[in-house]
Order: structure tokens, then sequence, then C-alpha cells
């Protein structure tokens, strides 16, 4: 997905007149240029493109891993939609959180980013404390969530408890648990933030001094300034939250094991369980290209929408 | 750039990319064709996988050491797999490196046999060459059907509680022999004398504080339920394998006497408390739960807090409903179908006796892990105290887990019925709306978990 419409205001080597000299200047940096790539290259094509292929041949085989294999055609697919026990509500819970995921982290994030972006004493603390998250291993933070949900003796009770509010089950109710993994993955959007925050920094200053002398407050500079000029990073960061929640699978095997009741059956999490604990790999792969074809779509959906609310600088 | 820095540049890709290739042409090294055990090069090499904690480790490595110290002709190569066992079994079926011998996850047997990717071992149990294991513990999915192995270990599931808190309840112990075991509404009773609140108040009076506990009666029935089912005569599925009899009146009575345990009479944590409650052992010696239900592993850890710690242990029969029953269960070794051990299958076989045979674990059974899995180990005074006299196992064990393992066990599906994974991962979830209070027994079994066994399974079970 080309995310680099933002232009970059040097384009210059395209255009290059043919002339015969440069030509061979030319060709040599092709070749570096190919050379240098190829790393990035090859692995993209030997452990990305080459495994969904095969993933896409097996989708429509028995292939159980042990064993021969048939073509079976379509029948792997029409067993999801006809017969699968899980499918339905897998789906379903993985939408519920990829989209509540997706959007209380990015606002969560741009909140965080527009503290960030306030000069105070300490800025750069405050800038690694709210990105620290994002570098503790993802097992080890669930870790400690899982201790943070603990109904009895956790944290989030004991404060719920110090303000006489009522106790949570969070992790261990079927209602809440989603909810809990939302507020879990809001912690850790520091990483999200921080791409705000450049994009905060570029909002031109001449345009909010405008607002501020036409007798604007901060909504108005907000809404009609900040936000406008941020969208292509809102638009990207969507896009990325959006296909990372979507393939939620962390919290679901280390915390949840999909429960309680399937309430937290992620879709990776049903296609690992279908390929590496039931050995029907034939049949995960073709869970994975639904999961693909879902993904695709929804985001092919935001890149349509995005011409109306994604505004580029120097654009319109 | 000068010419040195270019030529590094240069280098660096190169070395990038051979390490990118050398992932796609490495796989030999993952079979793990032995170099180094040294000795007779011309020796049988054989790779044993297995999983399981330092003790387990440590005794099969010794095991290991003993055996080819006596077979210098064979060379068994051990490998101890750490978590996501059956994951790593798949992926290295898929790159055909698989093992030639190893622990098998029962859940995931039936496919395996099925697809010949695990050897029939039927042929050495109806000869007798493997020796007389227990009934029991042979995994066979079909009647004169091919049989994957039996259980290297068997455990069976008791009682294990802390005698301290019976003294200071004034209660007596948990009865040892089956025959004199509790009933349901006796062992009730018993378990509210033990449940105590942060006030010290018992379940049955007044202001008794259930979201605070102090002691919980019992713990862990939910992880054991299917003894209780039986106990009851019902189950999930009949013996044959050819019923489902998870909606029979006798099972749903024993579900929801299991959820009335937490949520009528609050002697043992809910699920959600459950995270509140640490390790067995800890859990009995800081008198967190009175008793615990547990398969016999659980002896490893709780006998090394009697011998160190001083925890006053001790093993009672599980309580009845309609009879005395408990369960078995018990990791089996396979063997894979693979040229290595076709070509050396007398080899193979000599080390499959070898690790089958009690004698050659004694060490994990005098610790406390594992039951040795043949008959005679129950029968015959000379060799019971061979394995019991130890300092961990206490002086009802003959009685209570000997007699009992004898005399009282009910097969475990594990052992006979082939769907059972399928079915699990329908009637799991179920159980969990029980398990949380969501809904009752009744409502789950027939509004929830059977509808959807019916749609999987159509009209294959009653």
């Amino acid at each position: 997905m080309n995310i680099e419409n933002i232009p970059l205001g040097n384009n210059r080597t395209r255009g290059t007149v043919k002339v015969k000299g440069i030509n061979n200047i030319r060709r040599k940096e092709i070749f570096w240029g190919y050379f240098f790539t190829l790393p990035a290259i090859l692995g993209l094509l030997i452990w990305t493109i080459g495994p969904m292929i095969a993933s896409l041949y097996f989708s429509f085989t028995d292939y159980k891993v042990v064993g021969d294999f048939q073509w079976i055609g379509f029948q792997n697919y029409t067993e999801i939609f006809k017969n699968d026990l899980n499918f339905k509500k897998s789906l379903i819970v993985t939408f519920y959180f990829a989209i509540g995921s997706t959007i209380f982290t990015l606002a969560a994030a741009l909140f965080v980013a527009i503290l960030m972006n306030i000069s105070v004493k300490g800025q750069s603390l405050f800038r690694t404390m709210f990105y620290l998250p994002v570098i503790v291993p993802a097992v080890a933070s669930n870790i400690l969530w899982l201790w943070l949900f603990n109904p009895d003796f956790g944290l989030l009770n004991s404060i719920l408890d110090f303000v006489n509010l009522p106790k949570l089950m969070w992790i261990y109710d079927e209602s809440t648990v989603i909810p809990s993994l939302i507020l879990l993955s809001m912690w850790s959007c520091g990483g999200t933030a921080l791409i705000f925050l450049a994009g905060l920094q570029d909002v031109p200053k001449q345009l909010l001094e405008a607002v501020e002398i036409d007798g604007g407050n901060w909504w108005h500079k907000f809404r009609f300034v900040t936000v406008p000029s941020i969208s292509p990073v809102i638009f990207f960061n969507l896009i990325m939250g959006l296909i990372g929640s979507f393939q939620a699978f962390t919290q679901a095997y280390v915390m949840t094991e999909g429960g309680p009741n399937n309430s937290t059956l992620f879709y990776v999490f049903l296609i690992y369980r279908e390929a590496f604990q039931k050995n029907n790999m034939g049949y995960a792969s073709a869970l994975s290209w639904i999961l693909f074809l879902v993904i695709l779509i929804f985001t092919l959906f935001i890149f349509k929408s995005s011409k109306s609310w994604v505004h580029y600088g120097g654009g319109k | 750039m000068t010419k040195s820095k270019s030529y590094l540049a240069i280098s660096l890709v190169l070395i990038l990319i051979a390490g990118l290739l050398s992932g796609c042409f490495g796989g030999n090294s993952a079979a793990g064709t032995d170099e180094e055990s040294g000795g007779n090069s011309d020796a049988v090499q054989l790779k044993f996988t297995y999983w399981g904690g330092p003790l387990e480790k440590d005794s099969i490595e010794a095991l290991l050491k003993a055996f080819n110290d006596s077979h210098p002709n064979i060379q068994v190569k051990g490998q101890q797999v750490q978590g996501s066992y059956i994951e790593k079994m798949t992926t290295m079926a898929s790159s055909k490196t698989l093992p030639d011998i190893g622990y098998f996850p029962e859940g995931s047997l039936p496919p395996w046999l099925e697809s010949g990717a695990i050897k029939d071992l039927k042929p050495l149990f109806d000869s007798g060459e493997i020796g007389n294991k227990l009934k029991y513990s042979i995994f066979q999915y079909e009647e004169n059907g091919p049989i994957a192995g039996s259980s290297v270990a068997n455990e069976v599931t008791n009682i294990y509680y802390n005698k301290d808190l019976f003294d200071e309840a004034g209660v007596e112990y948990p009865p040892t022999k089956a025959e004199e075991a509790w009933t349901w509404d006796e062992f009730v009773e018993v378990a509210k004398k033990l449940t105590v609140d942060r006030n010290g108040k018992h379940p049955d009076e007044d202001g008794f504080d259930s979201k605070n506990i102090k002691t919980y009666g019992v713990n862990n029935f939910t992880y054991h339920y299917e003894t209780i089912l039986f106990s009851n005569d019902g189950g999930v599925v009949s013996e044959d394998g050819k019923d489902i009899i998870l909606d029979e009146p006798e099972t749903i009575e024993a579900l929801q006497k299991m959820q009335d345990l937490m949520y009528v009479h609050h002697v043992m944590p809910t699920p959600a408390n459950l995270s509140t409650i640490p390790n067995v052992d800890t859990a009995l010696l800081t008198k967190r739960v009175a008793m615990n239900i547990d398969g016999h592993w659980a002896l490893q850890e709780l006998g090394k807090a009697k011998k160190e710690k001083n925890l006053k242990l001790g093993i009672g029969v599980l309580p009845k409903m309609k009879k005395a029953v408990t369960t078995s269960y018990g990791t089996p070794i396979v063997v894979f179908n693979n040229d290595n051990t076709k070509e050396n299958w007398d080899e193979t076989k000599e080390f499959l006796k070898f690790i089958m045979n009690p004698k050659n674990s004694l060490p994990l059974i005098n610790g406390g892990l594992w039951m040795p899995n043949e008959e005679s180990w129950y029968t015959d005074p000379d060799l019971i105290k061979e394995w019991t006299d130890t300092e961990i196992h206490p002086k009802e064990f003959k009685e209570a887990v000997i007699d009992w393992a004898m005399t009282n066990v009910r097969q475990n599906p594990n052992y006979y019925w082939g769907d059972r994974s399928e079915a699990s991962q329908i009637i799991s979830p179920g159980l969990d709306q029980i398990w949380t209070n969501k809904k009752s027994a009744e409502e789950v079994v027939n509004d929830v978990i059977m509808p959807k066994l019916k749609q999987k399974f159509g009209d294959k079970y009653q």
C-alpha cells in the first residue's frame, strides 16, 4: 500500500533527460540501487510472498501436515462459511476489538501527543514515559496487565474500590473482557503518539495565529487547523492501527486463551489453533485468506473515504 | 565513498543475503542427526523428545544415559521441548524432521495415529512384549484398532489436604478407603466447616462475607469435573464412546452441584478468584485452601513442601455421588513412523521397552511425579515398597492411592474417544458459562452445548 502520497518535493532523478553519457551512470545507479535493496527484496520474496503463495495453494487442499494432501477446490471455504462453529463468533469479536481498539487508541495517542507537544519542564522525561510501554515486549506487558486486571488484588480494582465504585471482573467476564483489552492497547499507544507528535510539530504556526487573531478559541484551532493539518498522519495511523488490531493474537494467547466462552477468540488465534494445534493447515490457510480479504476491503474503503477528509499540504 | 568503505558495504549486503538464504537450505540441522554423542559411530541414532520440569529433565537425561551405557549399539539423544509441544511437532512434521520417539499430548493423538504418522504399537501390546500395562492406560480409539501407546506414567485423582486445617476445625480427615468415601452432602458439610472469611465466619453463619474468603474448603473441581460426572453415573461420552451422555439428568445434576460449590455454598474459588490462589503447595501451606482436588503429579510439589516446609500433607479418596470413582491421566510415549524407526525397528523397540519399564523411571516415581504404569507394581508388596517407601509418600498412600487406582478408576475418554478434542472445543467454552454462573447447568447443556455438538457431529452420536 502506498502511503507515500506526501510529496517529497524532489523528483529530479526520475525526470532526467536521456543524454548518452548520463545514461551509463544512471544504469550503474540502478544496479547498485537494486543491489543494496536486495536483502529487503529477497526477504520479502522468500519470507512473505513465497509463503503467501504457498498458503493460497494449501487453502484449496486438505493439507494436515502429516500424510499426503489432496486438491479439494473450494471445500475449505464452503466449510468455513457453512459449518464452522467458531468462525462467526471469532469474526465478531475481532471486529469489536479492532474497531474499538483503533478508535480509542487513536484518540488516546492524539491526546498524549498534544500533551507531549506542550513545552513544559522535563518534556523529554514525559515523552520517554509515554513511549516506555512500547519498548516492553508484548508478552511481558500482557503478564503485567494480568496482575492489574486481577479482580481480588489487582491495582485497577483497588482504585475502583478506593473511589467506592463496584469492582469489575475485567478479563474474567464475557462482557468486560474486550473493553479491558482495549484499555491495554490504549496503554501502549506511545508509538502512535510519537507519529502524531511529529505531525503536530508541522502544524503551520501562522494559521494557528490567524485563528487567534480572528478571535477563535482552542477548539477552533484544534478543529479547523490542527486536525486538517495532521489528517495525513491520522490516516496513516488509522490504517496501521486497524491492520494491527485485526491481527491481534498475543492477548488471547497469553491472557485469556480465547475465553471466557470464546469471547476473545481473535481471528488469528483461531487460525493458530486450527493450524498448529489441530493440524488443519489447509483449512487454516483458507481462514487466513479470508482475513486478508477482510483487511484489504477495510483498507480500500478507508483509502476511498480519505479523499474527503485527508488534506495534503500544497494540494487543493 | 572511499574504496574500503564501499567494499565493506558490499560485503555487508552479501552477508545479509547469505543469512537469508541459509534459512532455506539449513533444514538438516533441525533434524538433529547426532554428531557429538561420541562412542560407536556405527551405533543406531535415535532422537527422543519430551517436556517437563527440572526434575523430569534430570531424570530423563539420567535414564537416557543409563540406556546408552548399557546399549553400546544404540545412542539415544534427548531433546527437551518446553511449551507449545504440539506446535513444535506440527512444524517438525511439515519439514519432515520429526524425532523418532517421544512424549505426545494425548488430545492430539487421533489424527496422527490415523494418518500413520505415529506407529501402531498393537503388536507389542498383543504379544505382551512391552509388559503388562494397566488396561485403562492404553490409547486405542476403536475396538481392535491401532494402539498409539500407553501412558508412561499413571496419574489418578485424589483429595490432597492440609491436616492442620482439619485439626483446627475439629473435623475428621477425608476417608482413605473407597468404600468409606464421603457422600456429596457430607463432603459439602466438611468444606463449609473449613471455609472461613476474613472475620472468621463460616458460609452458613450470618454476616458471612463471600467476597472476602480467607480459606476455601476445596479447590480445583472444575479442572477434574469429569470424575464427579462419573461418580454420578454421568459423563461426557459413554464408556463405549458411542453416545454423548452430557445431557443425561445425572450429568446435569453433577455439573449443577459443582456450580453450587462456588455460588451457593461458597466453599470453592470461582474462576475469577482462582487467579488469587497460588500454586497448590503454597495454597495448602498458607492455608488459602484446605483440600485440593488434584492428579497424583501434585505429590511432587506437595511432597517437597512436606519434607522441607513441614506441610502436614494428607491424601484422601474423592467424595462420591452415587459411587466412589476416580479417573486417570498420563502422557503416552509414541514412535514416529519415519525411515529411521522403520529401518531400526528392533533398536527403537528396545528403547521403548526400556523407557516404558517403571524400573527405569524410579527417580520420577519416588519423587512423586509419576505412578508406575504396570499392574504388578500395584499388587506386589515388594514392588510397592520400592516405589512408595520414601519421605514424601504418606502412610495412607497404599489405601487412598494404590488400591484406589487399582479398583476405582473409570477410564478417561482421552484414551478411547477420537473426537475428544473437537468436542472439547465446544464443551469447554460452554462449561465456562456454568463456572462463571452466567447460566444454570441445565440451560448451558441443553441450550448451548448440545445444539452445537449436534451441528458439529450430526447424527454420529445419539
